[in-house]
């Protein structure tokens, strides 16, 4: 019974040493038990700086493998645009993408993305009847060597000049500006190739701006 | 103060934040595709597996098939899968929408099962694998399967039933396949992961313009 | 003799009474969990066998290694691991707020169930009825049985951990509480999202891949640190030295645990974005194990030297290199340049048995002697078995994890080369699995020298109510009390 007594008393394992030492008295818990307590000591320096480190290495890691966050890309690719093109490319759709690439860059500005230009200031592309000619040669012309002065565009009149763009776009360029403006906003005319481009971009090497009347003179096909 | 509150605050934020993450923001993307329309043969991809197949992927589940075989193909950078003709392109999501349930594994001690339909449509070559894998490729890992056959003796001049397995399966016996084992062997002919769809397209851009199954590119 | 440090004043309770209100729930948790070691150890053993010898006992449908594999798993988790986590979870919320166990009947009718569940979803499993998924095998009606203890034993641990007497939480409250809610919200998610009403497609395995990563690091990694916390102070003999760093820790590994859960999925048919948030949120949990390792470095440096030492302190540094170990190492099977060597094989296997033996496994063990220690008889810490389940427990967990991780890192290359045929590659691994072999006949010894010292303390301890059981089944007089009140 007695020794059933003292195991009571003393809650601490039984080592071989025996005795009644009391390592497991800790300071400053107030009910003055045996529980663990812990101190208030700051965080070590070396872990704020692994938290710098990491945070910048895993946000580093997210962003060179996060494929855009979209559901369509899996590793090994990297953006949608990859993805595409390991896929055959319709021809008509690339030349289409070429063409937007180059108005929305150079065209925009003035004729606007949806082809309507500004009233008064910049005539409209879109059911325009300068671009829904038979031929496009006026419409290649145009965009070699620019136009100024007056001219009338379905009916309108405007005076304002546009720069030449020649000097700045490739054949293909042109030839893919000219067959989206063509083919866009419900317009009706034919696809331009670039080797329709070259022959009139020679012939009228040296040339300035055209007014509406020289241009009127160039016949469209 | 009493942080107990805090503590389940915490808990419970970092949980529905990781929840969304990781479940429902992907659900609403990869968890509502639907099966492709393969252009040229009218039919969907992937298909559902119907009678013995879908029976089968019972028991490939039942046995723990998945423990030592996956059903995954890496991509040709990142591993020798598809260098190891277990599979034409890589896996993707849609590959597993007619899977109940998805038995992609996590381990390899045998090869990847993915396409094991292409590679092996054989049944009995399937049966006597599980049968005694060894037969086929002696120095296999793989278990013996033998409580999914019958497995009788031959008596004197008695033939061995139509059902059975080759003579020398076990010779001096015969082996006939439990319906178990002809469910199992139906869904392993019916996997396969390689008709090429966008996300996953052929590793030589050439074989997708070639490929007659190639659906049309989204846009 | 003095006895006042064990009593906090006229009115609060002495260890040992709050001890004695934990007993029963405390007992039946304890022996079970350590039943299931046993147990688990013998169908991981046998998985292991059947690995290099993949003919035995094939007639056999039940224990075929596609079952036996899973059933091993389940057991060591859900029947070892996290029933010594219960038990942490009552007797230190108990002994921490100074307050006896709430509605211990409810707890000793969880203890109950939950083991029910475990062997009820282990024979299902080797029955063939397993989900399917990773460590999520149990069936689903065994899940509600093990939902349903849970429920119990959570129940008289909240109700306790309302009613204590000392309100300030201890660091080792935080871990213990929030894996307490992780539990039935994983549980939740993955059966509800991959078994019961699953998702389409590869969602399944994300679910299923959210519920086992949560459960090694939420539950099982979580009670694990929690009992190392509560053992730190008593193994140094002083507080632990900060409390700041414990909680910087703890918020690492709420915050990025929950978000790594899609790293184990590297190289799987999951859009890159899924899988590089998992690869960053695991590389974050370094902040977890760094934090704690700088708390026990510092804790442990400041340790009064010629105190007793406290028994379960070998239990206490092994698990904590572990975890450290294992943190590094699965931070290396991430990146990039090695991925794809070590991915679908044996290293990663080896690193979840460095979790569960080396780590876990240790410092559950530790603490489950340090409870019984206190709850039943003091002299199970002494002798040779404490320290046989020590030694055998490191060298077997050591021999698996080594075993498997070296295999799998030399055995990555070879599947990866074609020219290779698989059956070779796969053959170059058997050597590795004979070591692992061993290793889990060290542990399957260790894990019986923990079961032998339980039994023989709780038996010892609990002389007196087992006679007076037997009389009472016996409907004889108890002649044990009639001397005593004698005397």
């Amino acid at each position: 019974m007695s020794k059933k007594k003292r195991q009571s008393e003393t809650n601490k394992p039984a080592t071989s040493g025996g005795g009644d030492t009391d390592f497991t008295r800790q300071q400053g818990n107030r009910s003055g038990s045996s529980e663990p307590t812990a101190d208030c000591n700051p965080i070590h320096m070396g872990l704020i700086v692994l938290l710098s480190i990491l945070l910048f290495a895993a946000d580093m890691q997210l962003m060179a493998h996060r494929g855009g966050f979209e559901a369509r890309v899996y590793e090994p690719y990297n953006t949608v645009e990859e993805v595409e093109l390991q896929w055959p490319i319709d021809p008509a759709v690339e030349a289409r993408r070429k063409g937007k690439r180059v108005y929305d860059t150079v065209c925009t500005a003035c004729h606007q993305g949806n082809g309507l230009g500004t009233a008064g200031q910049f005539p409209p592309l879109a059911g325009s009847d300068w671009v829904n000619e038979e031929g496009p040669n006026r419409l290649i012309n145009l965009v070699l060597h620019g136009i100024q002065g007056p001219m009338t565009v379905n009916g309108q009149a405007y005076n304002n000049a546009m720069p030449p763009w020649g000097p700045v776009l490739k054949d293909d360029e042109v030839a893919a500006v000219v067959t989206y403006i063509r083919s866009e906003w419900g317009n009706k005319g034919s696809a331009v190739t670039p080797e329709q481009v070259a022959p009139i971009r020679q012939a009228g090497a040296d040339r300035g701006p055209w007014s509406a009347d020289e241009l009127l003179k160039v016949p469209v096909k | 103060m009493n942080q107990t509150p805090l503590i389940f605050l915490g808990s419970f934020a970092a949980m529905a934040a990781s929840f969304w993450g990781l479940v429902v923001a992907p659900q609403n993307t990869i968890g509502r595709q639907q099966a492709t329309l393969i252009q040229d043969t009218g039919a969907y991809y992937p298909a559902s597996r119907t009678g013995s197949a879908e029976a089968g992927a019972q028991v490939y589940r039942a046995q723990g098939c998945a423990e030592c075989h996956t059903q995954q193909v890496r991509p040709k950078g990142q591993g020798g899968d598809i260098d190891r003709g277990w599979g034409r392109r890589r896996t993707v999501a849609e590959d597993y929408l007619a899977d109940q349930p998805v038995q992609i594994g996590a381990l390899r001690l045998g090869p990847d099962l993915s396409n094991i339909g292409r590679r092996q449509p054989d049944a009995t070559y399937h049966l006597q694998n599980l049968y005694n894998s060894r037969l086929l490729k002696p120095g296999s890992l793989m278990p013996r399967y033998t409580y999914l056959f019958d497995v009788r003796p031959l008596g004197e001049g008695v033939k061995p039933s139509e059902a059975a397995l080759p003579a020398a399966t076990e010779p001096g016996f015969e082996v006939i396949p439990k319906p178990e084992a002809i469910a199992l062997v139906a869904y392993l002919q019916s996997l396969a992961a390689d008709v090429p769809l966008f996300s996953a397209p052929f590793p030589i851009a050439k074989t997708n313009a070639a490929a007659v199954v190639a659906p049309a590119p989204k846009q | 003799m003095a006895s006042t440090s064990q009593q906090s004043s006229a009115t609060g309770l002495s260890d040992e009474q709050i001890n004695r209100s934990c007993r029963a729930a405390v007992g039946i948790l304890l022996i079970g969990a350590a039943t299931w070691a046993v147990i688990g150890l013998l169908l991981g053993l046998l998985s292991s066998i059947k690995m290099h010898v993949p003919g035995l006992w094939d007639l056999c449908p039940w224990v075929s290694y596609g079952r036996v594999r899973p059933a091993f798993f389940t057991a060591i988790i859900f029947g070892f691991l996290s029933q010594i986590g219960l038990a942490s979870v009552l007797w230190m919320i108990a002994r921490l707020g100074r307050v006896l166990l709430a509605m211990p009947a409810l707890a000793v009718g969880g203890a109950v169930l939950w083991n029910v569940a475990v062997l009820v979803g282990v024979l299902q499993i080797m029955g063939g009825m397993s989900t399917g998924f990773p460590l999520m095998e149990m069936p689903r009606h065994a899940a509600s049985l093990l939902l349903g203890g849970y429920t119990l034993v959570a129940l008289s641990a909240f109700v306790t951990h309302r009613a204590r007497v000392e309100r300030n939480l201890y660091i080792s409250h935080w871990f213990l509480i929030s894996a307490l809610f992780a539990f039935p919200w994983l549980m939740s998610v993955g059966y509800m999202l991959a078994v019961v009403e699953p998702l389409r497609g590869v969602m399944q395995s994300v679910a299923g891949a959210y519920f086992a990563n949560g459960v090694l690091h939420l539950w099982i990694a979580a009670l694990a640190l929690g009992a190392a916390y509560y053992l730190l102070p008593k193994c140094a003999g002083v507080p632990t030295h900060s409390r700041q760093t414990a909680a910087f820790g703890f918020w690492a590994l709420v915050i990025c645990a929950n978000w790594s859960a899609t790293s184990q999925l590297i190289g799987g048919p999951l859009p890159r974005w899924i899988i590089s948030a998992g690869i960053s949120a695991k590389w974050l949990l370094l902040l977890s194990a760094a934090a704690y390792a700088a708390n026990y470095l510092q804790t442990t440096h400041k340790a009064k030297s010629g105190t007793q030492r406290e028994p379960a302190h070998a239990f206490v540094f092994f698990g904590s290199l572990c975890y450290c170990i294992w943190t590094l190492l699965e931070i290396l099977g991430t990146l990039p340049s090695v991925s794809p060597r070590l991915t679908f094989t044996l290293y990663h296997q080896g690193l979840l048995h460095l979790a569960l033996f080396g780590f876990a496994g240790m410092i559950l063990s530790g603490a489950a002697y340090h409870i019984s220690s206190q709850v039943f008889d003091a002299s199970i810490v002494k002798g040779g078995f404490i320290r046989g389940h020590f030694f055998l427990g490191v060298f077997g967990a050591g021999l698996i994890a080594f075993a498997y991780v070296l295999g799998g890192y030399a055995q990555g290359a070879t599947y990866n080369d074609p020219a290779v045929p698989m059956t070779d590659a796969v053959r170059g691994v058997v050597k590795f699995i004979g070591m692992a072999s061993l290793g889990y006949l060290l542990l399957l010894l260790s894990q019986l020298f923990f079961l032998t010292a339980l039994v023989r303390g709780v038996l010892g301890a609990t002389a007196q109510e087992r006679a007076a059981f037997c009389a009472w089944c016996c409907g004889v007089p108890d002649a044990g009390n009639k001397s005593r009140a004698q005397a």
